[in-house]
């Protein structure tokens, strides 16, 4: 093992072991190693841990190291993160002791000590011929600061030299931020006028302005106004992003009396900054911002609404939403659905009466929005205007809110003599009250009830409500409509049976399968049939069923439909029925996917038979994808 | 408080943001006659974007990915114009200029395109006064440097995590953004994408949905720079086209020893590339006072859990039993119940919590759909971004914090106001490292 080994394992068992040892121990043993013949890697990790550990008493081995190439990094940062005055000195005294990018990193760990004994060191560095130590000191000297510094950096703040002044400029934006943090906002005024006077680059312009508005209290508003309804974008932007900070109350103030005269994006920084304050405060500027000319701007302020607690711009956010442009109409929907406080629902409710019908639909549409389930009353009014769109409003937010209360006042205004066309958006809320009534019988009553009062050509309507019932006492109208001479409540009958809830209605519709005069009833009864009997949790009912359907089916489309149910009863019978309907070249396909579907499951408990089932697939079959899973079930290995 | 109010009213002025978004150089809408050709916004009112960082990050974002969130990346963005490619691999800085030259070459009908310039030195890139924005996905102690330097050069910066690797780095970032007035956002996408599960998480957290918010289980450890070992002599040659000392930076100088991706190998404890993913969501949810000091706990098993001034605690932990939280998300518990999210799931329990919609009377969070998207249109309005400094900067300080309390193995108590640990000089001298010239921020 040589020396070099020897060290780092050294190392690694100390830093194993600092958690027990002392922290003079540790440090005594680091600095051992920095004064041995280590290796560069051991000695910079004997330096990493001093950064932590070290003490004045580290400082001379680590100053030892500062000249050296490849160590002077580490050295350095064990030295600058210490707290103690001697690791300041030793960094000042390698200063006069080096050149290169070693003194640019000295220069910089005596930046971040921020020791105002570096000042002198530092500022005979700003016109070093090396620009890297210039633009280096002048860096420290911006995070260190101070009268002394400034100066030093004011006077060469524009010599020209390739990366020096846009550090210079930099530090000195640094040092009169330090100034104005302070207190001294007049020197840190006359900092940033003579960066500004002549910047480097437009990002130090920037900069400089941005702390000349800052902490210039007597210009700050003219240079906020001018830059916003100017024409300097890089400034225009800046004072954008200040004045969203709203921290000016002065400054938006005088900003909102320029209103008319600002840009879009400026009038809505200022709305922005508005909207940081609270509610009253922010109202004005929302109240120009709806009439701003500019659509952004009118954009937000509908959206700002939603949070301010101003019942009187519920008139306003309505006539956005129904004759607004299209995003405005999104805003103001928006904020119509969710404006809240105090008064919000009253003011919405008191509006009504008065609006104007296209307001009005939207002051229902936001009641529904807005889950106010104490409007029932108010919606079902507005469900029976004469306006179409109001009606159409009013039923739609009732059907978003589905309130049981609302059927039978529903049912009585959906039984009025109307057109189909009228009465649909009626049916379609009628159907989310039911399927959402928490009281399935009282709701059948209410639904049975209203038979009598409907005109015929309505009752056709009231079966599906029934069907998402789905009790027992609702059957039995939807039964007695299958008798009916009008063919198309038939139907609907038959249609709303297909799809009921439980496989109570199957016997029924196979019932009507195997007698319905006409070829076309049969079918939809058969195609029902099949369909509700999927419900029936008896699996040997249910296969009976199926094979019965089969037996009456004159058409393959039933016969597949119903070998896809039976595909679903994981028995040996159904398998059975399943493999009896391959020899049907017309079903095989069909007559496979059941078969498999089945075996599949059947598989660990009857291997034979599933084996001879999938057997007779394969006889028959020919699609890729069934023949393969047959033979997986024969235990076939792919071709 | 005031920060509060700012965040949710922005999240209700989305749309004005999206609609002046349309015009970027000119401060009204553009009119039709400004379009340029095929109906494109014509040149000057585009973003002008360099892309610092071509590995699977930063070309994901460029040319667009399987994981990335807009098709075609930037380059097909219709509101973006990349002009420069930069990164100390050759053959991928080619490779990306001949992919964007190859999109423009369709996009505008010009076959002979070559509107893109690739670049070796950032610097570079940097000094170009047309170009507005960068995307930065370099190296993990790469990115605050640049970022801040980026900033400085007057360009509005999205940076992918981390973002800082000390805290003192990340004191810079905050000063530089707010200093030279820039725009920056965090690649912590998940307060924007994945369908919103993580801000309806948010919501529904910070609005009661659980109860009073008890403690948090962030499935991932925190993480900080604290290197096993300073330096190395293992060295193999330098693959042709590869700027090795670029790549290096600020980082002590070692020889190039084969591995150049996301970082070095022990250069780091814990983990800081996944965390900021999970305690950025936990930070947002958790709403804590910025001001306030954390106290933060380490245990036997070489977890840490943080103890926050509002009561809460944050676990680096799992939930015990609970899978969901372990992509990019977390498990907050409350007395009422819990809330799990991660990038695909979003479950409560009980599970009729997250079905309870949000009444008009509850606050929202900040509400962006596209993480670049929400970049974009804040360059446009100058907007603080989903993800701003002072956001992604208290979050990157709570995982470094976290970090430097596994580096230690002991408690530490971290100040956000005065940026250290009061009375703790062996954990402030971990606030820093000293980087390596010329590349000091």
């Amino acid at each position: 093992m040589n020396m070099k080994c020897i060290h780092i394992s050294l190392l690694i068992g100390l830093f194993l072991l600092n958690a027990s040892a002392s922290g003079a121990d540790e440090e005594a043993d680091f600095i051992s190693i920095l004064k041995s013949n280590a290796g560069v890697p051991a000695k910079c990790a004997a330096c990493f841990q001093l950064r932590r550990v070290g003490t004045s008493r580290s400082v001379p081995a680590l100053a030892r190291l500062l000249g050296q190439e490849r160590l002077s990094h580490a050295a350095r940062h064990a030295l600058e993160g210490m707290p103690h005055p001697e690791a300041g000195a030793a960094l000042r005294q390698a200063l006069g002791e080096s050149s290169g990018l070693i003194k640019a990193g000295l220069i910089d760990s005596l930046g971040w000590r921020a020791e105002p004994e570096a000042v002198p060191l530092l500022i005979p560095l700003l016109s070093d011929e090396d620009a890297t130590i210039a633009a280096a000191a002048a860096t420290s000297l911006g995070r260190i600061g101070g009268a002394e510094a400034v100066a030093a950096l004011g006077a060469l703040r524009n010599v020209a030299r390739a990366g020096v002044p846009s550090s210079v400029q930099e530090a000195l934006l640094k040092c009169a931020e330090r100034l104005h943090a302070a207190g001294d906002e007049a020197g840190a005024v006359s900092v940033y006028l003579d960066v500004i006077e002549d910047p480097v680059s437009t990002p130090i312009r920037v900069a400089a302005w941005l702390g000349l508005a800052l902490s210039d209290g007597a210009r700050r508003i003219g240079l906020i106004t001018t830059a916003l309804s100017g024409t300097d974008r890089p400034i225009q932007r800046s004072a954008l992003k200040l004045i969203r900070t709203g921290e000016h109350p002065r400054v938006l103030q005088a900003c909102l009396r320029q209103w008319a005269s600002l840009p879009a994006d400026s009038q809505l920084a200022l709305l922005d900054a508005y909207l940081m304050q609270d509610a009253t405060t922010a109202l004005p500027a929302i109240r120009f911002a709806m009439n701003s000319r500019h659509l952004p701007v009118r954009v937000a302020a509908w959206e700002a609404l939603a949070d301010v607690d101003d019942p009187s711009s519920i008139p306003a956010l309505a006539r956005a939403a129904a004759d607004g442009d299209a995003m405005e109409q999104e805003a103001a929907r928006d904020s119509l659905s969710r404006v809240h406080g105090p008064g919000a629902r009253a003011a919405i409710l008191a509006h009504l009466d008065r609006a104007e019908p296209q307001h009005k639909a939207e002051l229902l549409r936001a009641l529904g929005e807005r889950g106010d389930r104490a409007t029932a009353k108010v919606l079902l009014h507005y469900a029976a205007a004469e306006a179409e769109t109001v009606r159409l409003a009013a039923l739609e937010s009732l059907r978003k809110l589905a309130l049981p209360e609302a059927l039978t006042p529903l049912l009585a205004l959906a039984a009025r003599p109307m057109s189909a066309a009228e009465r649909k958006p009626f049916m379609r809320t009628l159907y989310a009250v039911t399927a959402a009534s928490p009281d399935r019988d009282q709701a059948t009553r209410s639904v049975i009830g209203a038979f009598d009062r409907f005109p015929k050509e309505g009752r056709r309507g009231l079966l599906p409500l029934l069907g998402s019932l789905g009790t027992s006492a609702a059957l039995e109208p939807v039964l007695v409509a299958l008798d009916d001479p009008d063919a198309e409540l038939v139907k609907e009958a038959v249609r709303v049976l297909g799809q009921w809830p439980t496989a109570a209605p199957a016997a029924e519709l196979l019932e009507l399968a195997r007698k319905a005069p006409g070829s076309t009833l049969q079918i939809l009864a058969l195609r029902a049939c099949i369909q509700v009997v999927g419900k029936e949790p008896d699996t040997a009912v249910r296969l009976g069923l199926l094979k019965e359907s089969l037996s009456i089916a004159r058409r393959d489309e039933e016969k597949k439909q119903a070998l896809g149910q039976i595909g679903l009863i994981p028995t040996p019978a159904a398998l059975e029925t399943a493999v009896e309907a391959l020899a049907d070249p017309n079903l095989s396909d069909e007559a496979s996917l059941a078969v498999l579907s089945i075996a599949e499951k059947l598989a660990d408990a009857y291997p034979e038979l599933v084996k001879r089932a999938a057997t007779l697939v394969l006889a028959q079959c020919e699609r890729p994808d069934l023949v393969e899973r047959a033979r997986a079930l024969c235990g076939l290995r792919s071709p | 408080m005031k920060t509060r109010w700012s965040e949710t009213r922005r999240c209700f002025l989305r749309r004005s943001g999206a609609v002046l978004g349309a015009a970027w150089a000119l401060p009204t809408a553009i009119p039709a006659s400004a379009l340029g050709r095929n109906g494109l916004p014509a040149p000057s009112e585009r973003i002008r974007m360099g892309f610092i960082g071509l590995g699977g990050q930063g070309s994901g974002h460029l040319l667009g990915g399987a994981w990335t969130y807009v098709p075609g990346g930037y380059v097909g963005r219709n509101d973006v114009q990349v002009l420069a490619v930069c990164d100390v691999r050759r053959e991928r800085r080619d490779r990306a200029r001949q992919r964007c030259h190859q999109m423009y070459a369709q996009k505008f009908g010009k076959a002979d395109y070559r509107g893109v310039q690739a670049y070796n030195d950032f610097r570079k890139l940097l000094a170009r006064p047309d170009i507005d924005a960068v995307l930065i996905a370099l190296p993990y102690h790469w990115a605050a440097p640049l970022a801040i330097r980026a900033m400085r050069a007057g360009k509005d910066v999205y940076c992918e995590k981390p973002i800082a690797i000390t805290l003192r780095q990340g004191r810079q970032l905050l000063e530089t953004a707010d200093r030279y007035s820039r725009i920056y956002q965090a690649g912590m996408q998940q307060r924007s994408e994945y369908g919103g599960r993580f801000r309806i998480a948010c919501d529904w957290v910070r609005n009661g949905r659980i109860g009073r918010l008890k403690e948090v289980y962030a499935y991932r450890k925190p993480g900080a720079f604290f290197p096993s070992a300073w330096t190395s002599d293992r060295s193999v040659p330098v693959p042709a086209g590869f700027d090795w000392d670029l790549w290096l930076g600020p980082l002590p100088w070692r020889p190039f020893a084969g591995q150049a991706g996301h970082t070095l190998p022990g250069l780091f404890i814990g983990d800081v590339n996944w965390s900021p993913h999970h305690y950025d969501i936990i930070q947002w949810t958790l709403d804590p006072d910025p001001a306030a000091p954390i106290d933060v706990e380490y245990d036997k098993n070489d977890n840490v859990h943080y103890h926050y001034a509002n009561g809460v605690v944050v676990h680096s932990t799992a939930y015990p039993g609970e899978p969901i939280g372990s992509d990019g998300g977390a498990c907050f518990v409350g007395t009422e119940g819990r809330i799990a999210v991660d990038r695909a799931h979003l479950v409560s329990t009980p599970g009729s919590i997250l079905k309870q919609a949000l009444r008009p009377e509850d606050s929202r969070v900040a509400h962006a759909t596209s993480h670049s998207g929400n970049f974009l249109e804040c360059i446009r309005t100058r907007r603080a971004t989903v993800c701003s400094p002072p956001v992604a900067v208290y979050t990157m300080n709570a995982i470094l914090v976290g970090g430097i309390c596994l580096a230690l193995k002991r408690a530490v108590t971290w100040d956000p106001v005065k940026g250290e640990f009061p009375g703790d000089q062996e954990a402030n001298r971990l606030l820093s490292y000293s980087a390596r010239p010329p590349w000091r921020i």
